[in-house]
């Protein structure tokens, strides 16, 4: 099994780690798509209580 | 402690050479089948919508009951249920493995069809006219966001699921080295559902809770921006599980392979990454994100998925011109398109799905996610002419498509009435090319979308924004468009439903399809089609060209350089295609504010 990875390019067991396609799918959107938008929505006054 | 140490039941199928896990089998056509009555479903209740606007009787109320369950019925339940099947299918048979929980599967099955029924009950019962998007102060009954809550976490478990099964098979050692793309493909799928499925989780959560009065309001800015992850994300499982599936049914049809397999997978990892940032384009005209938000994602952030739609657009036909080259057919461009197996429902479902998809579903689509354009169709017709052109001449006709292999596969029949099947693909996508081109152009006059009394009879004040033009007109051809459509689905639906009921019980279900797959299929040549030695004896070996520099170059060389010359003309067109519409995007938008 070690042995194959090693065999195995990085950018190959890249693209082949799950686990991190998962974080990728969420760390992405979730700063750029959510968290900006959120933050932008807090700065409104009327969402922001002020 | 017994079922956890007995193998699960196996059989090896007699046509692809796999090792099919009975547990895995009866579940992902459990889910086909919830996913065919919903098909139906759908589709019965788009004649009617679409009849309504020719002067079918119906009130405004039952019109909106019936808009809202058509459009949780298709763009949710019929097409989640197919690709939970396809992730079952994929996970296990693909793999020569088995499912890991399957009473967790059929208990999932279970409870997403309450889910379904309930939200079913309170759309048809006016409890829940909110339509897809739900937005806020629209409130629904309690039971209409529980049954989605329900639906969407069964859709998770299942995504889940697959994770397991594939860890397991990995563990167990059923495949070697990486995933075949099919089930890569679909495991981008299954990752852009977690996602999705969160934001819908918190965003129906909240509705929920106002509903029964824990929560005192939600804000509709709020609302819009978790709605949209699951809104938009949905479509984007949608698209990741269809390119899946071309892939499958080029391997099926003419038994091609990626003509770069690492490329493809990178641009299914372009996927994974940034399709979720094209949720901004249904919020462009929201005032409460800042222009920047807005621009950044979807007009520099989503081109990186733009870019990986374009390379599966040169990979998917390049894979079948090189498949049809290895054939025989070598000459000229295009012999290897005009030799294709047209006779072959799943290929002309295969071809025509990602024709309508690139040209039609995913230029519009670009050009939607532009927020200058954005203005001149926001809330028309043309918006749902967009998504028409992905989920139905796209998503769907790709499931039509593979469901005519995948169902005598499953079932071990033979598929009953093959030529109507033969001529499904034609019928139904001559019919939602109507439905989807009308759409667009009623859009571009004007004629708004959601609105069940289009000439305003009731407004207070006189409304006569297209009635005059040739808006009616093209309406009319909607109208057409959708009958011939709903035709094309009762043929597939007929051919399936008499395969299932009727179809003979046979070892080698593939009679009567062309599978150029796996090990049996591999020795043998298509019916009625000759072996590449037979249609080209001297191909790549006897034929010498003259170049400009006067050297004399084999065939073969010419091909090894150049593998795909006729895809690289098709993908100039597209680009060509692309500029015009963007050009006369920018004349409609010229034109819609006068300056100066």
């Amino acid at each position: 099994m070690s042995e194959d990875r090693d065999d195995t390019p990085w950018q190959q067991r890249a693209l082949d780690n799950l686990w991190l396609l998962i974080a990728i799918s969420v760390v992405v959107p979730g700063i750029l798509y959510l968290g900006w938008g959120l933050w932008e929505l807090a700065e409104l006054p009327t969402w922001g209580g002020r | 402690m017994a079922t956890a140490t007995t193998p699960a039941p196996t059989r090896t199928c007699n046509v692809t050479g796999f090792v099919v896990d009975r547990n895995g089998q009866r579940l992902a056509l459990g889910n086909i089948y919830a996913a065919f009555l919903m098909l139906a479903l759908g589709g019965t209740l788009a004649i009617l919508i679409a009849l309504q606007r020719q002067g079918l009787p119906m009130s405004d109320d039952w019109w909106y009951r019936l808009l809202a369950s058509h459009g949780a019925t298709m763009l949710l339940f019929w097409l989640l249920y197919f690709e939970v099947a396809a992730l079952y299918w994929g996970s296990t048979m693909l793999l020569n493995a088995r499912m890991v929980a399957p009473r967790v599967a059929w208990a999932n099955l279970v409870m997403m069809s309450v889910g379904m029924l309930l939200a079913q009950w309170a759309m048809f019962t006016g409890r829940a006219t909110v339509m897809f998007t739900a937005y806020p102060p629209l409130t629904a009954h309690p039971l209409y966001y529980v049954g989605v809550l329900l639906f969407a976490v069964g859709v998770l478990v299942a995504c889940i699921h697959f994770f397991a099964n594939v860890v397991v098979a990995k563990r167990e050692r059923t495949y070697e080295g990486s995933l075949p793309l099919v089930v890569y493909g679909l495991a981008a799928a299954a990752i852009i559902a977690l996602y999705a499925l969160g934001t819908g989780a918190v965003a129906y959560g909240m509705l929920f809770l106002h509903s029964i009065g824990l929560m005192e309001s939600v804000d509709p800015a709020q609302y819009r921006l978790f709605f949209w992850g699951i809104g938009h994300g949905a479509q984007q499982v949608n698209l990741a599980a269809m390119v899946a599936v071309w892939y499958a049914l080029i391997a099926f049809t003419v038994g091609g392979r990626p003509v770069n397999e690492g490329l493809s997978r990178i641009a299914f990892l372009l996927y994974i990454a940034f399709i979720h940032l094209g949720a901004v384009h249904h919020l462009l005209v929201d005032p409460g994100l800042g222009t920047s938000h807005r621009i950044m994602n979807t007009s520099y952030m989503l081109y990186l998925a733009v870019l990986a739609s374009l390379i599966h657009a040169f990979s998917l036909p390049a894979s079948i011109e090189v498949a049809q080259r290895e054939r025989g057919f070598t000459h000229g461009l295009f012999q290897w398109l005009r030799k294709g197996p047209w006779r072959e429902p799943g290929f002309s479902a295969l071809v025509l799905s990602i024709v309508y998809f690139g040209f039609i579903a995913g230029v519009t689509g670009v050009l939607m996610g532009t927020m200058q354009l954005n203005m001149v169709i926001h809330n028309t017709l043309f918006v749902v002419g967009h998504f028409h052109a992905t989920v139905v001449s796209g998503t769907t006709l790709a499931f039509m498509g593979i469901s005519y292999y995948l169902i005598p596969l499953l079932t071990e029949r033979r598929l009953v009435a093959p030529r109507v099947a033969r001529w499904q693909p034609y019928v139904f996508g001559g019919g939602v090319a109507v439905l989807t081109l009308g759409m667009l152009l009623a859009g571009q006059l004007g004629v708004p979308r959601r609105v069940a009394d289009l000439e305003y009879a009731a407004a207070p004040i006189g409304v006569d924004l297209w009635a005059a033009g040739p808006a009616p007109l093209v309406m009319l051809a909607v109208s057409i468009g959708a009958v011939i459509a709903v035709t094309g689905g009762i043929m597939f639906l007929y051919v399936i439903g008499m395969t299932l009921l009727k179809g003979e019980r046979s070892e080698t279900p593939d009679e009567g399809l062309r599978i150029a797959f796996g090990p049996r299929a591999r020795l043998r040549a298509p019916v009625g089609e000759p072996t590449a030695s037979e249609a080209a004896p001297d191909a790549g070996t006897g034929v010498d060209v003259e170049t400009e520099h006067g050297h004399v170059t084999g065939l073969r060389e010419r091909w090894r350089r150049f593998e795909a010359p006729g895809t690289y003309v098709l993908v100039l067109v597209f680009l060509a295609w692309f500029v015009v519409m963007y050009l006369v995007a920018h004349l409609n938008l010229s034109q819609s504010w006068p300056v100066g």
